[in-house]
């Protein structure tokens, strides 16, 4: 286990250069690239509803009042085999979260970056609680 | 003493270096073929010519994904990075890469995608987006392929959409003309230790790639797998489509080996699509 | 006495059909299984109806595949289940949108489907949707803390001659039957395959949801094996249909410049 650990902690990720649109969404029509917005505030929950996984942010508007922000994100997939789980992500957590608004204006956007309050990504590779030193889907990032 | 060093050194350094040369052997399937089973990452098999146009698809490739990066990092492999360089990957021929139009094809693939963002009608949505069969080269590379071998069938399941193909090689011809399918209709030989895929019988419903929206009937390729390490299969894909382009163009790739307790898992995508929906304001399943 | 013993003798020696004596011989794969490997399909009109249902519009008859006759519905479940019933036509995910049909009703859906049958792993590749079941056979439990999943998490094993499939995390959003037969999140279905003969797989699933039904439950069929020649899992991509028939003539919300 442990070479199999330190032969993938070397290993180089080849990605294409250009990665095609998002595998069941033509990004395009449903979110506005010209309306990029960052929201900080604390997880409320994560709904895993296959081929989806949402992330509920409560974030305190300007006057005081809490509005809760709602993420998409892709297949759970990927977050299964870096170890995460349905109660995994803690109510509570606080996140800046960036993506792009949907067209229709709610309070609705496509995430691009989930980020902890010291910078870590929430969703990296090895960020998963009990995923130990090194997990086993460890992947370098893309060049 | 001198001469018994050196022919001992020599013969140890002809052991070591017979070792090194030794070309590794693929284990065998029951029915004596290279076994290629397992969990894969399959890379670089993307059409990107010189010379195309400027895809309105292509825009979030420098502005950044719209997932967070977590599922845009693809299935990891223990390839080392210089494997990896090694390989060819996309167009392969021709070799700069400017594909071979047929100039009424070229003109009018160019004038079509000038509809496709925002898209002028259903027909000028990305049919992936859509959540359709993907065709012969595309497919989400970020899930992993699995190949599963019995003898007289060769299984490529993608976990992307659960596309599964499965490829006889039990000697039986194409289906009839009159079939027409997104995938096509596949059969495979083998060449020695090459697996060679025939693939006839497409409906004309699917992209070849972000600059290609569409191809015709008339499309006809070739693949061939051959499993060259542990941790590598290689793979090249001949398409060619007389309503395209006037010569087959070529593209390579890979598959490399994915983690050992990689399981197959659903991607359901057809169930949580809302590219419709949006584009046209009207609901595609109904809600309670 | 020789005529006494002739009859007698003839008692002993009767014939006795085959099937009531000796097993079939069944095909096996390399490491010993029943092969189930091809194409099968279920000829009952379970997809219709699980429970005994007569002739009606676009409903061809068939008598139930469910042991006991009607399926056991806790007092408030039964009303759901009316309520799905009169709004089959429009809540049928798998009829009105194509989406995978789920696990069972994805075994006796009237179309073929391949089996696709190795030691460590089951694939089976659905005609209808191209839907797949991922059956994972090397001992490994059902992960804690997945999510649900159209077809269910599945994990098989050998007892015996026999393949039984242990399935959970099934999404509530599929339907048994296209009659509105339901279940929860809590759905647990036990599959038994028993290869009879050559040609013939006796599939027995029991169903256990304490959300909905009073007790588990069983239902009971034969998949029949495809035996033409190079038969083989066409496309049948109803999605692309429906979603033709929907939006071939709208007008996109957002107009081209």
């Amino acid at each position: 286990m442990t070479s199999q650990c330190s032969l993938i902690a070397t290993v180089a990720l080849f990605v294409a250069a250009a990665i095609p649109a998002a595998a069941h969404h033509s990004f395009a029509s449903e979110f506005d690239s010209n309306k990029p917005v960052t929201i900080r505030g604390t997880i409320n929950k994560m709904d895993w509803v296959n081929p989806h996984t949402w992330i509920y942010v409560d974030t305190k508007n300007a006057d005081g009042s809490l509005t809760t922000w709602r993420f998409e994100m892709g297949p759970p997939n990927a977050l299964l085999r870096m170890g995460w789980r349905k109660d995994s992500v803690t109510p509570g957590t606080q996140v800046e979260i960036t993506g792009y608004r949907a067209k229709d204006g709610d309070a609705v956007a496509n995430a691009k970056t989930v980020k902890l309050p010291d910078g870590r990504e929430l969703f990296a590779s090895g960020s998963a609680p009990g995923s130990g030193g090194e997990s086993s889907g460890a992947a370098e990032k893309k060049q | 003493m001198k001469t018994i060093a050196i022919v001992t050194l020599a013969f140890v350094t002809a052991l070591l270096v017979d070792a090194q040369e030794q070309k590794w052997v693929a284990p065998r399937t029951s029915d004596d073929h290279p076994d290629m089973q397992g969990a894969w990452a399959r890379r670089g098999t993307r059409i990107q010519e010189a010379n195309g146009p400027v895809s309105p698809l292509g825009e979030f490739s420098n502005t950044g994904q719209p997932y967070p990066t977590i599922f845009n990092t693809g299935v990891a492999t223990a390839l080392d990075r210089a494997t990896l360089a090694a390989q060819k990957t996309g167009v392969v021929d021709p070799a700069d890469r400017v594909l071979p139009w047929r100039p009424d094809a070229d003109a009018a693939r160019r004038e079509f995608i000038r509809h496709m963002i925002p898209p002028a009608s259903l027909k000028y949505v990305e049919p992936t987006a859509r959540c359709v069969l993907p065709g012969p080269v595309d497919g989400d590379d970020r899930s992993p392929f699995f190949i599963v071998q019995r003898p007289g069938s060769f299984v490529l399941a993608y976990e992307y959409n659960h596309v599964t193909r499965v490829i006889y090689t039990d000697g039986r011809p194409h289906v009839g003309k009159k079939l027409r399918f997104f995938m096509g209709d596949s059969i495979g030989r083998w060449e020695g230790d090459t697996l060679v895929v025939d693939t006839t019988n497409f409906n004309d419903k699917t992209s070849l790639a972000q600059t290609i929206p569409y191809h015709s009937e008339e499309l006809h390729t070739a693949e061939r797998f051959t499993r060259v390490s542990p941790n590598l299969i290689e793979y090249q894909l001949t398409l060619e489509d007389p309503k395209l382009f006037t010569t087959p163009i070529k593209v390579a790739g890979y598959f490399a080996a994915a983690p050992k307790d990689t399981e197959p898992m659903e991607f359901a995508c057809v169930e949580g699509s809302q590219t419709l929906p949006n584009v046209f304001g009207i609901e595609f399943a109904p809600t309670r | 006495m020789k005529a006494f013993l002739a009859s007698w003798l003839m008692f002993v020696f009767v014939p006795i059909p085959l099937t009531a004596q000796v097993p079939a011989r069944l095909p096996r794969t390399a490491d010993g299984k029943p092969d189930l490997n091809g194409i099968w399909q279920s000829l009952n009109t379970a997809a219709w109806d699980l429970e005994d249902h007569s002739g009606a519009l676009h409903t061809p008859p068939g008598q139930g595949v469910a042991e006991g006759g009607e399926i056991p519905y806790r007092p408030e479940a039964i009303k759901k289940k009316a309520e799905n019933f009169a709004g089959r036509e429009k809540y049928d995910l798998a009829e009105t949108a194509c989406y995978m049909p789920g696990v069972p009703r994805a075994m006796y859906m009237p179309y073929p489907f391949e089996i696709i049958l190795t030691p460590k792993l089951i694939e089976m590749n659905f005609t209808f949707a191209h839907a797949r079941r991922n059956i994972i056979a090397d001992g490994t439990p059902h992960p804690d803390g997945f999510p649900d999943f159209w077809m269910g998490d599945s994990r098989g094993r050998w007892e015996g001659d026999i393949l039984v499939v242990d399935v959970k995390n099934l999404d509530e959003r599929t339907w048994l039957d296209h009659a509105g037969n339901y279940h929860s999140d809590a759905l647990h279905v036990v599959e038994r395959y028993t290869m009879i003969d050559p040609t013939h797989i006796q599939y027995e699933a029991t169903l256990e949801d304490p959300k909905v039904f009073t007790r588990p439950w069983k239902i009971n069929m034969t998949l029949y094996k495809i035996l033409d020649k190079n038969a083989k899992i066409l496309e049948y991509e109803c999605v692309y249909y429906l979603q033709d028939e929907k939006y071939g003539n709208a007008k996109p919300v957002v107009v081209s410049k």
